[in-house]
């Protein structure tokens, strides 16, 4: 009988004790768009005739000292909080030199590449799932100096600004650049990780917020979020489903046409029903399987960026 | 038996109305500190805060001890600010709600912990008379990243990490 009390009970304490271990974002500092752009580190490149302007965060981060130093304190603060952040200058390298091993990578017997596609490689890129923007200008008056910084989390798949600490420091005629931009990187850092807690307190308890886009492969096979299923359309089915899985049924279908839904401010749940924590490849797996089976029978897949976005694309594998 | 449950059934709403009265109208540790002002007094060195503290007190004589706890409370439940340093910090705590919230804690900690997260800076004492009080006042370093971890050790406060 005592036996039994105690095994039941660690049952149930079970998925207890498993939980509170939430998947924890990604952040990393990045120098923003108009700071690179004042500064000169922007590359061009042509999109099918039209040159387009990206930031050169590679050439930044290994030329520009005071950027160095910038990123270097946002870190180290980061870090003394118990949250140390993903790193700009060894995420550039890792990648290069990912790039260059990937490409020497042969089999033995019959000498065969290593398998990757193009999305892959469009995937392969410097990410985080919060990224946080840096930039600074320098404000002169005669012989006084002073700072005008702007710190932003940006949550990199919904595309909101989930914390931000901007202003000008105090003039000063005597102390250097590097020793305003410390003071200004002090000042303010921890206006923003309260913005970036109350951020984290919300995700904890309202789910964590996210992008879910279904779409159909246009293999012939007839398929569209028109197709009816006991009077309902197969938007009305995937609808019906978002409703009973997400958090207090909170989402937003921004754009539903016969090829494509768009989910946008979805909630899901932090953890899945068995204690382990949820992420969006999870989550959009559960539609994965709820469509897979009768009546509906639809073989989709699941492509997952990041944390904080999925594709669900229906028709084949 | 039955009685006093129909007793409690019919009072349940006055003796809930009490109970709330009673909770607010405790004295909270706000009571016990002197009348006191907070701002920035510029950028303090890694890991602390650089905070000016006016006590307002009928002696001149306030002892730094008074100022020190001040200083603690303001930074944590009031934030500080100042115009000339361009200077804005919130409450380290998160909100002054805390202070109720955790009261037991908070009630035990400005006993004696809180004299490990301060430092008077020396020489920046001033007395100035305003009327008939004393405005006594202090530039006082406080360790808000210990501060800060010690509490959220202790559970009193989230930290980012909390939860992942």
């Amino acid at each position: 009988m005592k036996k039994t009390i105690i095994a039941m009970l660690a049952m149930a304490l079970l998925p207890l004790a498993m939980m509170g271990q939430a998947k924890k974002p990604t952040l990393m500092v990045v120098p923003a768009d108009t700071w690179c752009a004042a500064n000169g580190y922007m590359t061009d490149f042509n999109d099918q005739g039209k040159t387009n302007h990206i930031p050169d965060y590679e050439e930044a981060i290994q030329t520009n000292m005071d950027l160095y130093n910038v990123v270097t304190k946002i870190g180290e603060l980061m870090a003394e909080q118990g949250f140390p952040m993903k790193d700009l200058s060894q995420t550039v390298k890792s990648l290069r030199q990912s790039a260059a091993e990937d490409e020497m990578t042969t089999s033995r017997t019959g000498g065969s590449a290593l398998a990757e596609t193009p999305l892959d490689r469009l995937l392969n890129r410097a990410k985080a799932d919060i990224l946080v923007e840096v930039a600074w200008q320098v404000n002169t008056t005669g012989p006084k100096q002073s700072i005008t910084y702007t710190l932003r989390g940006l949550d990199a798949y919904t595309n909101t600004q989930v914390a931000a600490a901007q202003g000008t420091g105090k003039p000063s005629f005597s102390a250097e650049l590097p020793v305003l931009l410390e003071e200004a990187v002090i000042e303010k850092m921890d206006g923003f990780t309260s913005q970036l807690q109350a951020h984290f307190d919300d995700l904890m308890e309202n789910g964590r917020e996210v992008n879910i886009d279904v779409r159909i492969f246009d293999n012939g096979s007839g398929l569209s979020f028109e197709e009816e299923y006991d009077g309902d359309e197969l938007t009305d089915v995937i609808d019906n489903w978002m409703a009973e899985n997400t958090v207090n049924h909170r989402y937003n279908l921004a754009d539903a046409t016969d090829m494509v839904l768009h989910f946008e401010k979805v909630r899901i749940p932090l953890y899945r029903t068995n204690g382990r924590p949820m992420d969006t490849r999870q989550f959009v797996t559960e539609l994965r399987k709820y469509l897979s089976v009768a009546p509906y029978s639809i073989t989709s897949k699941v492509i997952t960026k990041g944390l904080g976005k999925a594709n669900l694309i229906l028709g084949e594998k | 038996m039955k009685h006093l449950a129909k007793l409690l059934k019919r009072h349940i709403s006055r003796i809930v109305l009490m109970a709330c009265v009673l909770t607010f109208a405790l004295p909270t540790l706000a009571d016990d500190l002197p009348d006191y002002q907070i701002e920035g007094a510029g950028t303090g060195s890694q890991g602390t805060y650089l905070v000016r503290v006016s006590v307002l007190s009928k002696k001149s004589k306030v002892s730094d001890d008074e100022i020190g706890r001040c200083a603690i409370h303001g930074v944590l439940f009031r934030g500080f600010a100042s115009k000339e340093n361009r200077q804005q910090q919130k409450p380290l705590a998160g909100s002054p709600m805390v202070e109720m919230q955790q009261k037991a804690f908070f009630d035990d900690f400005f006993k004696s912990a809180y004299q490990n997260y301060y430092q008077m800076v020396s020489g920046s004492r001033q007395v100035v008379k305003a009327g008939k009080q004393y405005k006594v006042t202090s530039v006082v370093t406080v360790s808000k990243d210990q501060l800060r971890k010690d509490l959220v050790a202790a559970d009193v406060i989230k930290g980012l990490n909390t939860g992942f």
